[in-house]
């Protein structure tokens, strides 16, 4: 499944940039993140909770910052993450790309997203309706962290 | 031969009533899932999540650890036993790759459903992911990997596998005769079109459940498989079990639509219930039928026909290419290909062909056999590929139909001489009763109304069959028989043509079903098959029962204790053709179609059961409706994306238009007093007919199903005019 969501960010693209690569406290403004912890270099460990339709999901997992160029303001994470209640698995590769226009920063955020499992059996569109709302969810947090320091 | 006039009339003529309509609407009617045995065990199965993977490791310790858990099996335990419905290629579980999502890796058997789910989720499978093939062309490329690198060891049911001509090539066919070259050297055009077909599913309601015990030294098998006596077999081959030993009960099933056929729980059930010494049984969960049974093939086929001036075909080459899955196992023919995978331009006049086909293994879900194998796809080509061909050369689609449509004698694209219906009177009256008012240009009409036109052709059903008929007290009968009730009427037919024949009221005539162990051999439902094979032995023990009585000198009411086999043995190649006018709208904003009417005339021969035979018609209109507008089993990087009947939709009653139905009965057929098939004869032409009344319609002529209103609003070719 792949999909592409974007904000713009009242924010030079350069203070974006450094809060987006500070995964833990980005991956915070992700609704259901339970906590991130550093695991390796580059590496992270993580829980989101997360409800789909009538289920509610514990997604555990991993989150690899496979590629970072701030020049470009371009990065590449790749999540892994399990959840044993229902069954199954997700996996999700993101590529961000960071771009400044008249001192607004556009973040564009493409996901190929790959459902393992028994949570592939939920309806397509429910997927995609929940990963457009946590993505716009975390969009808009972002916006608001960058301005808020 | 027996001719129509010669059928005792009077209870053919009779209402028909269903023989289990009762317990079916009072919910008496026991289904596979509905039985229970005492001390019961409750199966779950642990799959893969990958399309094609070696399988490193897998750590039963914490699923067995868990309390109400009695058994967990992997692939180690039950290798290197595979089965298959002639082809044994599918492992009973897999032990070294998984070759789809939805591959079982190992079964679970516990005291509740949950604890079994519970454990299967506990099971540890660790995986290396291998390239997997997600496209038939992906298959045939050098350097593909070969997915059955031992198929030379697999068993081979009733003779031996030809040679495929690629490793993953699962059956591969060629058929040609008349002079192609020179028939396309004199033709006046030559047209050349490709069609995609999808994977679609049976969508019968009832999912697939079995219920497996040991009874003694026999294993006792209840299952929704239609054809008890071949699970028999494929379980005696891949189990190495004697079949004496083994006895199956097939009773009432939810509905099969060809897909049935296949058994894929009862040899792991087996195994766990030998291991636990309880019985076992699994309900498959409706996700996993969509994910991980046998859908109907998806494909790419190629025609390539030349026609003279006025339209008349003059050669025809084809070339089909079938997505045949994982696995072979669903498809119960030798070709290993849906049953009409070279039936490529039904139902006309062909001097000329080479037909070629095949299926190939990918890392999808496999393709098995489903209503009319082979037949919607290549249906939905031909039909297209004719009306394309009729509107390049400015001829009526219908007219272009007559003029190449067979007539007995005719050599069809199959080579042979054609014994069937005569198409000529069979799309006269199709003209005759529906309003098809042919127009090449849309004046005079509502704008965005078009007509659509299809045809198609299904052979009487062959083979051999026997049943038992008795006498009772009172002058009464019973048959006993081991057709299993599908839905489809069988045990209806049968009481009727007993009935008729021995000139006694249907409430004389009792029908009952038994196992395996109980009645003689009998090939199951399929193959369009029951009426003129089973019905056949059914006429044939109620003659025979006749004749002993005669011998006798005795009535029904004083016969005594008397059994009959009635057997049937029908060789016959013969076909029945059907044709389909459509009308269709389509709404210029959204691309959304609606069929405004329908007609279609059939040649069934003598009807036996007129409403079972009616519905038959209707359900195979709505059945291909269903295929032709909506249906569709996505894949997604291997994975089946509609996995739940949400996203996979099937036709409701809401979705049918009026349909009006012209039978041809006139002509007999090898059936009991003249009857024929029609539980396949409706379904595959209708995709063509709404795609053809679509162009007719707006212009939008697609190559694929279904047809979506999103692919025709993509193709409309003026969006504002008209």
């Amino acid at each position: 499944m792949k999909f592409t969501h974007a904000a713009t960010v009242a924010a030079p693209r350069d203070k974006v940039w450094a809060r987006l690569m500070d995964i833990p406290a980005a991956a915070r403004c992700v609704p259901g993140v339970a906590s991130v912890r550093p695991s390796g270099t580059d590496k992270y460990q993580g829980t989101l909770a997360v409800q789909v339709g009538p289920v509610r999901l514990v997604l555990d997992g991993d989150l690899v910052v496979t590629a970072r160029d701030p020049s470009s303001g371009t990065a590449s994470i790749r999540a892994d993450a399990k959840d044993s209640r229902v069954g199954g698995a997700i996996r999700a590769a993101m590529d961000l790309a960071l771009s400044e226009k008249e001192g607004q920063t556009e973040l564009r955020i493409a996901t190929d997203l790959a459902v393992m499992g028994r949570l592939g059996e939920f309806g397509q569109a429910v997927i995609k309706r929940k990963a457009d709302q946590l993505m716009q969810d975390f969009a808009e947090c972002l916006a608001r962290q960058v301005i808020a320091r | 031969m027996t001719s129509v006039a010669e059928a005792p009339g009077g209870v053919l003529a009779e209402p028909e009533y269903r023989v289990e309509g009762r317990d079916k609407v009072t919910g008496a009617a026991r289904f596979a899932a509905d039985v229970a045995m005492p001390g019961m065990l409750h199966a779950a199965f642990v799959a893969s999540p990958y399309p094609h993977a070696r399988i490193v490791s897998v750590d039963v310790s914490a699923a067995r650890a868990l309390p109400g858990v009695r058994a967990v099996l992997t692939g180690a335990d039950t290798k290197p036993q595979r089965f298959g419905r002639r082809l044994q290629d599918w492992p009973v579980l897999c032990s070294d790759r998984a070759l789809f999502i939805g591959d079982r890796v190992a079964a679970v058997a516990a005291d509740t459903l949950q604890i079994a789910a519970e454990a299967a989720r506990l099971v540890e499978v660790e995986y290396e992911e291998l390239p997997a093939i997600l496209a038939t062309d992906a298959a045939l490329a050098e350097g593909a990997p070969v997915l059955h690198p031992d198929a030379g060891s697999y068993a081979f049911l009733g003779g031996t596998r030809s040679a495929p001509p690629h490793p993953n090539i699962q059956g591969h066919g060629v058929r040609e005769h008349g002079d192609v070259e020179a028939g396309f050297r004199a033709s006046f055009r030559v047209y050349e079109h490709t069609f995609a077909v999808p994977r679609t599913h049976q969508g019968y309601i009832e999912p697939r459940a079995a219920l497996v015990w040991l009874d003694g030294e026999t294993v006792r098998v209840v299952t929704t498989n239609k054809t008890p006596f071949s699970l028999r077999n494929h379980m005696s081959v891949s189990l190495g079990i004697p079949e004496s030993r083994i006895v199956v009960d097939a009773g009432h099933i939810g509905g099969d639509f060809g897909g049935k056929g296949l058994s894929l729980d009862e040899f792991a059930l087996y195994h766990l219930a030998r291991a636990t010494g309880r019985p076992v049984r699994a309900v498959t969960r409706y996700a996993d039928d969509l994910q991980a049974t046998n859908s109907r093939h998806a494909g790419t086929i190629t025609l390539r026909t030349g026609v003279d001036r006025v339209g008349r075909i003059l050669a025809h080459t084809s070339k089909v290419v079938f997505d045949g899955g994982a696995y072979a196992a669903g498809k119960p023919v030798a070709t290993l290909m849906p049953g009409d995978a070279m039936l490529t331009l039904a139902g006309y006049r062909v001097p000329a062909a080479r037909v070629e086909a095949m299926t190939v293994y990918t890392n999808h879900v496999p393709a098995g056999h489903a209503r009319a194998p082979g037949q919607p796809q290549n249906a939905f080509a031909a039909e297209s590929h004719i009306d394309l061909i009729a509107r390049d050369l400015g001829i009526d689609p219908l007219e272009l139909r007559e003029r190449n449509v067979v007539r007995p004698g005719d050599v069809d694209v199959t080579g042979q001489p054609w014994h069937g219906t005569d198409g000529a009177e069979l799309l006269a009256r199709l003209r005759g009763s529906s309003r098809y008012a042919p127009s090449l240009a849309p004046e005079g009409r509502p704008n965005w109304w078009g007509w659509g036109v299809a045809l198609g052709v299904r052979h009487v059903g062959r083979g051999k069959a026997s049943l038992v008929l008795r006498t009772l007290p009172a002058g009464r009968v019973e048959l006993r028989t081991g057709v299993s009730d599908q839905g489809g009427g069988a045990h209806t037919l049968f009481q009727r043509i007993v009935s008729a024949e021995l000139g006694i009221g249907l409430d004389r005539v009792a029908v009952v079903r038994r196992t395996t162990d109980a009645v003689p051999n009998d090939p199951g439902v399929g193959g369009s098959r029951v009426t003129p094979v089973q019905g056949t032995a059914a006429l044939d023990a109620a003659r025979k029962l006749k004749a002993r009585l005669a011998a006798l000198g005795r009535s029904l009411e004083d016969a005594g204790e008397l059994e009959v086999t009635g057997e049937a043995a029908q060789e016959a190649h013969e076909a029945s053709m059907y044709a389909y006018v459509l009308a269709v709208t389509v709404d210029s904003e959204t691309g959304q179609t609606k069929i405004e009417d329908a007609t279609l005339v059939a040649d069934v021969g003598t009807v036996i059961n007129p409403v079972a035979l009616r519905g038959q018609l209707e359900g195979g209109f709505a059945f291909g409706l269903g295929q032709a507008v909506m249906e569709e089993l996505r894949v997604e990087d291997g994975r089946v994306v509609t996995a739940n009947l949400g996203d996979y939709k099937l036709p409701t009653i809401a979705d049918m238009p009026r349909l009006g139905i012209e039978l041809m009965t006139e002509r007999p057929g090898p059936g009991p007093f003249g009857a024929k098939s029609v539980g396949e004869l409706a379904n595959p032409a209708v995709g063509a007919a709404v795609a053809n009344a679509v162009q007719d319609a707006c212009g939008s002529r697609v190559m694929s199903l279904p047809i979506t209103a999103e692919k025709i609003w993509a193709l409309l070719p003026a969006k504002q005019s008209r």
